[in-house]
């Protein structure tokens, strides 16, 4: 893979729920783009779709949701196009991962950890073997002992002690922050082309979330993982990633290198999330707030989806439907007033 | 002094251990902490939920401990709570209105022209419609059911109000709509709380002073200003570099001190100072003796063996 | 039609009829609910419409036609005592019917009433209620529900009340698991911290919310009371001919298979068909009722 290429590509997605009679637009157009190691922060508050356009990639969605329309390309093919069971052994586990929210129940209680590692190795690196040759049980045991050599060395690499031991440990035997580490490992064994991160670190203190992160950040240096990193915390993301895209009732608003973001953020919806927050107050003042609701999903229109609340909004932004706009080949926002706003 | 905590200790596991602090009237007071820390059960002991198997609180000179029955009712119009769970703490099956009107019914046996005028007036305080009233709790979103709690917790007109994890769960925009309501109300009514977090950002922009808790022990207390500045533990100094901070800005203290390894179970602490095995400045003392609080500044007190032994006591 | 759904939207909160016609067509699509539905509403109106439906009098008795076969008068033939075998199957719902309701009736009556107080007070009174619901049930059914119906005879009045005892203490368990984790709720917590009294939060907390999870508990018992008469009926102790009951029906045919074998086909089947028609609706209606189901349903 050329470190040029993209990894994953979605272009224009759209992605819709059904409840009952009514049909709501989760996620509208979302289109961004990953290269090899890359880490795209993808931050929004609660009700933008972060987690739905998660969970779209690997197909995992609801029985009630479906995706209408959009690509999306990994490695150059089209995930859309892949039948469930290809969909299945080729994509998920292995070329691409998740972790999800809840660590607690992302490790099976009833069975060891190692166990859990060990069947990650066994699923994905099956070989077409003939009967006979099946029965070669010196064969079956050396391939075993290679499988869980390798399972205590990530657990290592995780910076987990006694990692012997603890491969045959149970996961209640785990703190919440090794029990993290244990499925950063599970899912850095199975090397993906790309991890997608769901708010890894809620839950965990502060100071095993600062510990957690350092050690997420070098693992993605040295397995040059491209990874999708989904929080509503703004400041992990100033730590963690390369280049942000902001989400807002189900479109992203805008995407740009981190830094660039959060230096010169164009977008209102940006510029007053971070306004919000309380290192942006001034001891003794209030604090900036955003007046109005995220629409529901049932109520998003094709124009401006946060035009009620926008302070600076115009005429043309209940009119027509805002276009990207490309500040720099890396820098883009969806609105029509960017290049007016203040 | 409006609460007085001493030397309250809670049953088997030892979550708060010979806490001993005050509250002024009219403060905001943060406890800060990680898991394990103690300060949830804090909170539950002064609201007299759980009973500590010794020590005393003291509120507005009487022992609350020592109170029975009537004295219990009387005690709990003026110490009220802003839960942590929003949602789960309304009744499902009940509207809004009656759930912010049951203290009010509890206590005042107030007629309902009456009651209808102050839950209006009480949904008007955190900036909600008077229509709200009508709803149920599923039909609210995080940061409304949050405001309810809170307009509920202000029925009585309490002295005290103990707000345990305020904005866990919320985004930043309600985060700032919520911390806006409050310090509003706080600045209105000339109430004092007691705000246990997490989150350090937030604990500096609102309270006074700020009480930094681990493994059940008070490791620092002081002004918030002073803490930030120059916070003494190692614990808070490790803590706050640990906080992910934002962009561009500082981080919130210059000392460069990371936090190894994770909070032990409170169920066998180390012995000596709680904090040691993680501590990169421990000495030979601080396996085995506890210790104690010594002053550095006018209202900030450290709980570390260093500063005690650096300060030629 | 569907514009007017989708405009209705905008107040859903507020506007029962958009959320009507939601649940009308996932109940169009869903199968089990239909077909549940229908089975339970037929059986309804049988009961109710007994007199009407019924071609003759289930108890007169017309000995000289005896285990006849098909015919005009007699649609489904006569049992061995002459009496018609379709107004039999009429009336016997009648029985099954109002041994299952009142029978689950007294059962909900007692399991809540002891169930709610147990898992509320604890300690002493807690245990008591437990070790009569664990005595109680430590008996395997049959048996106790024989002994005791052989001591006392067997009516519709003592096997109701019989059933209900007996099924109350598994009921009863259940509830009290309910009580026991609606008081680990917050709101409870928060209650306290309010200042209620004691008595508010057991009425107006407690109760409300632990009724709602335990009603659709107890629904489940009503198909398994039916079944139980039928199978005490079956045996000889349930109820008493000549009341006509789907059990006794069964026996009868039974008995007489040699000379008419088909007579124990029609109370059998309506005995499965109304099994069938509790389960598919019970599970039906809880699809329908999940929001997430009902998407499913009405996109597939």
């Amino acid at each position: 893979m050329d470190k040029d290429q993209n990894v994953l590509e979605m272009r224009e997605v759209s992605i819709i729920y059904r409840v009952g009679n009514r049909i709501g637009k989760a996620v509208d157009r979302v289109s961004f783009e990953i290269k090899k190691g890359e880490v795209l922060g993808l931050a929004g508050e609660s009700g933008c779709g972060k987690s739905t356009l998660a969970w779209s990639i690997l197909r995992l969605l609801p029985g009630n949701a479906r995706i209408v329309s959009g690509d999306m390309i990994l490695e150059g093919k089209n995930l859309l196009k892949l039948s469930e069971r290809a969909l299945n052994d080729e994509v998920r586990g292995n070329k691409i991962t998740m972790i999800i929210q809840n660590t607690k129940d992302s490790l099976n209680p009833v069975f060891t950890v190692g166990t859990q590692m060990f069947d990650l190795l066994r699923f994905h690196e099956q070989e077409k073997q003939s009967l006979i040759a099946s029965f070669n049980f010196f064969r079956r045991a050396k391939r075993n002992k290679e499988r869980r050599f390798r399972c205590i060395k990530m657990l290592e690499e995780m910076e987990i002690a006694a990692a012997d031991k603890r491969f045959s440990e149970y996961a209640f035997q785990f703190s919440g922050g090794m029990r993290q580490r244990v499925i950063m490992a599970m899912n850095f064994m199975a090397n993906p082309a790309v991890l997608i991160a769901d708010e890894p670190t809620t839950g965990l203190d502060v100071s095993v979330e600062a510990y957690v992160l350092e050690l997420f950040k070098s693992k993605i240096r040295k397995y040059e993982t491209a990874v999708i990193y989904i929080t509503h915390n703004l400041r992990i993301l100033s730590e963690i990633a390369d280049k942000v895209a902001i989400m807002y009732a189900g479109t992203i608003v805008e995407q740009a290198p981190v830094e660039e973001l959060f230096d010169n953020p164009l977008h209102p919806y940006t510029k007053a999330l971070i306004k919000c927050l309380p290192e942006s107050g001034v001891l003794g003042e209030k604090l900036q707030e955003i007046p109005g609701q995220v629409p529901s999903i049932f109520e998003r229109t094709e124009n401006c989806k946060f035009q009620p609340r926008c302070p600076y909004s115009t005429e043309i932004c209940t009119q027509a439907p805002p276009r990207t706009g490309k500040v720099s080949s890396s820098h883009f926002v969806l609105c029509h007033n960017f290049l007016t706003v203040q | 002094m409006l609460s007085r905590v001493l030397g309250v200790k809670s049953e088997m596991v030892k979550a708060v251990d010979d806490l001993t602090f005050d509250i002024d009237e009219g403060e905001i007071v943060g406890i800060v902490g990680e898991t394990g820390c103690g300060k949830t059960t804090l909170g539950k002991s002064i609201l007299l939920l759980i009973k500590p198997v010794e020590g005393k609180i003291f509120f507005e000179g009487e022992n609350i401990l020592e109170l029975s029955g009537k004295g219990i009712r009387q005690f709990r119009r003026q110490v009220q709570i802003v839960p942590q769970d929003p949602v789960g703490s309304l009744n499902p099956r009940m509207k809004i209105k009656n759930a912010i009107a049951e203290p009010l019914r509890a206590y005042n046996g107030m007629y309902h022209e009456k009651i209808e005028e102050t839950v209006g007036n009480l949904l008007k305080t955190v900036d909600l419609s008077p229509e709200y009233g009508e709803k149920y709790p599923f039909q609210l979103s995080g940061g409304e059911a949050r405001r309810v709690t809170v307009a509920r917790s202000l029925a009585l007109h309490p002295k005290l109000i103990i707000c345990d994890e305020p904005t866990s769960g919320l985004d930043f925009s309600t985060s700032a709509k919520i911390l806006n309501v409050v310090k509003e109300i706080h600045d209105k009514f000339n109430l004092t709380y007691a705000w246990i977090s997490h989150n350090l950002h937030e604990v500096n922009y609102i309270s006074d002073r700020i009480l930094v808790m681990y493994l059940g022990k008070i490791v620092e207390i002081g002004k918030t200003s002073d803490i930030f500045t120059n916070p003494a533990h190692p614990y808070t100094q490790g803590l706050l570099q640990a906080v992910p901070r934002f962009i561009g800005r500082k981080s919130l203290t210059q000392k460069k001190v990371h936090l190894r390894g994770e909070v032990p179970s409170p169920i066998n602490p180390p012995p000596g100072c709680r904090f040691h095995p993680r501590c990169a400045f421990r000495m030979a003392k601080c396996m085995e003796v506890e210790p104690m609080a010594v002053t550095i500044k006018e209202g900030h007190k450290v709980a570390c063996c260093r500063v005690l032994s650096n300060s030629g006591m | 039609m569907r514009n007017v759904a989708q405009q209705g939207h905008k107040e859903f909160q507020k506007d029962m009829n958009g959320e009507f016609n939601e649940y009308l067509q996932a109940f169009r699509k869903s199968t089990k609910l239909f077909i549940g539905t229908i089975l339970v509403v037929t059986l309804f109106i049988v009961v109710i419409c007994a007199p009407v439906m019924a071609p003759h009098d289930p108890y007169k008795m017309d000995v000289k036609n005896r285990l006849s076969n098909i015919s005009r008068t007699h649609l489904l033939g006569t049992d061995h005592l002459g009496r018609d075998t379709l107004s039999q199957i009429i009336y016997g719902s009648r029985t099954s019917i109002f041994i299952g309701v009142i029978g689950t009736s007294l059962a909900f009556i007692i399991a809540l009433s002891l169930g709610t107080l147990a898992g509320y007070a604890r300690g002493i009174i807690e245990n008591l209620i437990l070790l009569y619901f664990d005595a109680v049930r430590s008996f395997p059914a049959i048996i106790l529900i024989l002994v005791v119906i052989s001591a006392i005879g067997s009516s519709v009045t003592n096997i109701i009340i019989v059933f209900g005892f007996i099924y109350s203490s598994l009921l009863g368990r259940t509830i009290r698991a309910i009580t026991i984790s609606v008081c680990k709720e917050p709101f409870i917590e928060a209650a306290i911290t309010l200042g209620s009294k004691k008595r508010t939060i057991l009425f107006r907390h407690l109760f409300p919310n632990v009724i709602g999870p335990s009603l659709i508990v107890t629904g489940m018992y009503v198909p398994i009371m039916i079944m139980s008469e039928a199978g005490l009926s079956f045996l000889g102790l349930g109820v008493p001919p000549p009341t006509p009951s789907w059990g006794t029906s069964i026996r009868y045919g039974f008995e007489n298979i040699m000379r008419a074998p088909w007579l124990i086909l029609p109370p059998s089947i309506a005995l499965a068909l109304t099994m069938l028609g509790f389960n598919l609706f019970a599970e039906g209606l809880r699809d329908v009722l999940n929001p997430e189901k009902r998407g499913e349903l009405i996109i597939s």
